[in-house]
């Protein structure tokens, strides 16, 4: 051995205890035994070996040995054996000894690995010969089958005999899969079983097993995929019952993700703005809001943002499809990084009929508060405009009797009658003006053209505008005319004009501008003069009363603005007037 | 008609943008008092350039009563009482404010007696019973 370049150590024994004691302490990888030894044989020495379980290779090497007894020695797991004659043998023997030895385990190490991963696998596992027979199969899938159906399999049994006898149908059903498989196709499917009341499912996979091009068999898995595909349908029922929810919803739900774009909308969402699912997906946010409620919105989902999971509540208009607004209040939800959700919750409702019937609400409301205004003025008329004058006739019917009185004095005193008779009769007449035009609301609308009205005011006022120094500048280019009430705009439009040549500057020549324009699809009037103004701090509330007067210098009745206020008022409309002390006045009237 | 007790107002201002009740005040104050003075003011701006003027020291105008409307055009009689107040106080203690309205509202009435510079409140016509009562109302104060 030490001449053959092999590099080992070696321990010497010679009994049968030492034998014993080495195979456990010194552990060798090989043993070379000699046939007869103190007070034991060689056969002894295997049968030790094997009982203390030590794989290494065992060699006999013996003087003389009949052949039988090397056949018999063989079969019990000898590797070789060497005559001390042929010694010179021993080394090559060793070593290929060793190298089979090492094989051999490796061999029957990977099978022990397969065997063990076979019948430790939750996986039914069988492999079919071109005949349908068995070739192998896992104990998992044996315990099986003698549970559910009482069946004894063994390797060479068709596959198909028990369930021939269980269902035919079903039988063949089988064959065509196996059959396929075996064309070269692997199949992958579940099939439910239903025994007694349970109900299992089953995964299977069946793949042909080749051998160059040919399919020599079949290799089968089966795993019990019942509570996966229980709580498969479990989740599914559950999000046909949360989609059953969400799309029978009244209020509308949406996701978007950070970018605003729409992820989802609900069927609610789409038939609040009358469209359908992808024309909801194709518009744009931006595009889905009302212009004034833009900013807003960008606000608070910029805020619902920076605040993950906190509800944001709003309120405003989206557009529908047909162009017109809905108002809508909902709440916004960043729920970007929920893992369920990936994004942000806009959730809504339609507010539109609460909002018309909030704003007829406040529409009743002002009109009441006009309303009492109104009473309150009239009281005020019936107080001071209208006593007045019967408080003088009666205070200059209490004079006439005094017998002392001078006779100058009772003529005075009998021309103040006359005044304050025909002032209590102007009053009456202008009340009755006022309660007519407010009951006029219905009179019929037609359409008015600006310079038209203008033409006609200067031909009724002509005395005024040709006598003086005055310009009258009109541009009515931008809208024209309008479709009102002639008899409101003809008294709105002169009582303006005719108030500018009243309360003009007398040393500077008059200048009166009348204009129309257009502004979210109102008309705009606006009247400008140079005249005297109006200190609007000190008078601002009163301009418009009935009444009230502020050139006590230059005649009138104070009934002007109030009757423009009331018509304009009446055809829906606003005034507004801006004026300063000597730089004239402007009136805007939107209608 | 004349009491020398009692026959302590001086003259008479009235204020009314309507110049026939101007005219029955002054008639009616020369019914009980006889030829006494009285101005009347059609522009309330005027009769406070006459107060300013006329009254700078204690004068002849000892005890002017002044009959106000509430009701005029460009300046009304509350900011006549607002401009009144700020004249001194000489001038403010010589004169006695009446407001005289055609207005049956008890708003005036209430407003008119929450003014300090006001002593009474009369509804137009002005009668010769109020005319009679007049120095009651400031001759018995104890100054």
């Amino acid at each position: 051995m030490k001449n053959s370049n092999l590099s080992f150590e070696w321990l010497w024994v010679s009994n049968k205890a030492d034998f014993t004691k080495a195979l456990v302490e010194y552990i060798p990888s090989i043993i070379l035994c000699d046939h007869s030894l103190p007070g034991f044989t060689s056969t002894d020495a295997l049968w030790i070996v094997k009982e203390a379980g030590v794989k290494v290779p065992f060699i006999l090497v013996t003087a003389t040995v009949s052949e039988e007894f090397a056949v018999m020695m063989m079969r019990e797991g000898v590797a070789d054996y060497i005559l001390k004659d042929r010694l010179q043998r021993l080394p090559t023997a060793v070593v290929n000894a060793l190298e089979k030895w090492e094989a051999m385990g490796e061999r029957e190490a990977g099978i022990a690995n397969l065997t063990a991963i076979m019948e430790n696998s939750d996986t039914q596992i069988y492999s079919l010969d071109r005949n349908f027979r068995y070739i192998t199969f896992n104990t998992f899938l044996k315990n099986t089958l003698k549970q559910v159906y009482d069946v004894d399999i063994h390797v060479g049994d068709r596959v198909f005999d028990f369930l021939d006898k269980l269902d035919s149908e079903e039988s063949r059903g089988w064959e065509d899969k196996y059959t396929q498989a075996l064309s070269g196709t692997p199949i992958h499917f579940v099939k439910e079983f239903k025994i007694g009341d349970h109900r299992t499912f089953s995964s299977f996979s069946i793949n042909p097993i080749r051998q160059g091009d040919r399919v020599i068999g079949l290799s089968c898995f089966a795993t019990n995929v019942t509570a996966e595909k229980l709580a498969d349908e479990k989740i599914k029922a559950s999000e046909l019952r949360f989609r059953a929810l969400i799309e029978n919803n009244y209020d509308a739900i949406t996701l978007r993700d950070e970018n605003l774009n729409l992820l989802y909308s609900s069927p609610s969402a789409n038939k609040m703005v009358g469209k359908c699912d992808d024309e909801e997906f194709n518009t744009p946010f931006n595009d889905t809001i009302h212009p004034d409620d833009l900013r807003l919105m960008n606000l608070l989902f910029t805020e619902a943002k920076a605040d993950p999971g906190k509800v944001i509540h709003c309120k405003g208009r989206i557009k529908h499809k047909d162009g017109s607004y809905i108002w809508i209040e909902g709440t916004i939800r960043d729920m970007l990084s929920h893992k369920g959700v990936n994004g942000i919750i806009f959730n809504y409702r339609n507010i539109s009929t609460q909002m018309e019937s909030d704003s007829h609400r406040e529409k009743i409301t002002s009109d009441i508060i006009q309303r009492n205004k109104d009473l309150e003025q009239f009281t005020y008329i019936v107080s001071h405009n209208l006593r007045a004058p019967v408080a003088n006739i009666l205070g200059i019917s209490n004079l006439l009797d005094i017998p002392t009185l001078k006779e100058t004095d009772r003529i005075e005193a009998i021309a103040g009658i006359t005044s304050s008779a025909r002032k209590l009769d102007d009053v009456i007449g202008d009340l009755n003006e006022i309660l007519k035009e407010k009951r006029n609301i219905t009179e019929y609308k037609q359409v008015v053209h600006f310079e038209e009205l203008i033409h006609d005011i200067h031909s009724s006022t002509a005395e005024m505008l040709d006598e003086t120094d005055i310009v009258v500048k009109t541009d009515f280019s931008e809208a024209e005319s309008m479709l009102t009430v002639k008899s409101y705009m003809h008294s709105i439009f002169y009582n303006l004009i005719t108030n500018s040549i009243k309360y003009r500057k007398p040393d500077v020549p008059l200048s009166i501008e009348v204009k129309s324009r257009l502004a979210n699809s109102k008309i705009v009037l606006s009247f400008i003069d140079n005249g005297l103004g109006i200190d609007l701090e000190l008078h601002g509330e009163k301009i418009f009363g009935l009444y009230k007067r502020f050139h006590p210098e230059i005649e009138g009745k104070g009934m002007g603005l109030f009757m423009v206020k009331t018509q304009v008022e009446t055809l829906g409309g606003t005034i507004d007037i801006k004026s300063k002390i000597n730089c004239g006045t402007e009136f805007t009237i939107i209608l | 008609m004349k009491d020398g007790q009692r026959c302590a107002v001086t003259d008479f201002v009235f204020v009314d943008d309507d110049s026939v009740n101007n005219l029955i005040c002054k008639l009616t104050v020369e019914i009980v008092w006889g030829e006494i003075p009285s101005e009347s003011f059609v522009n309330p701006v005027l009769a406070l350039d006459y107060f300013k003027t006329s009254y700078p020291t204690k004068s002849n105008h000892e005890h002017t009563v002044l009959l106000l409307d509430i009701n005029m055009p460009g300046m009304n009689g509350w900011e006549f009482l607002e401009a009144f107040d700020n004249l001194p106080a000489l001038t403010k203690e010589q004169i006695h404010i009446y407001i005289l309205s055609s207005s049956v509202d008890h708003r005036d009435k209430n407003r008119s007696y929450a003014n300090k510079n006001v002593t009474g409140f009369l509804i137009k016509p002005l009668s010769l019973e109020c005319v009679q009562k007049f120095s009651d109302d400031w001759a018995i104060k104890p100054d």
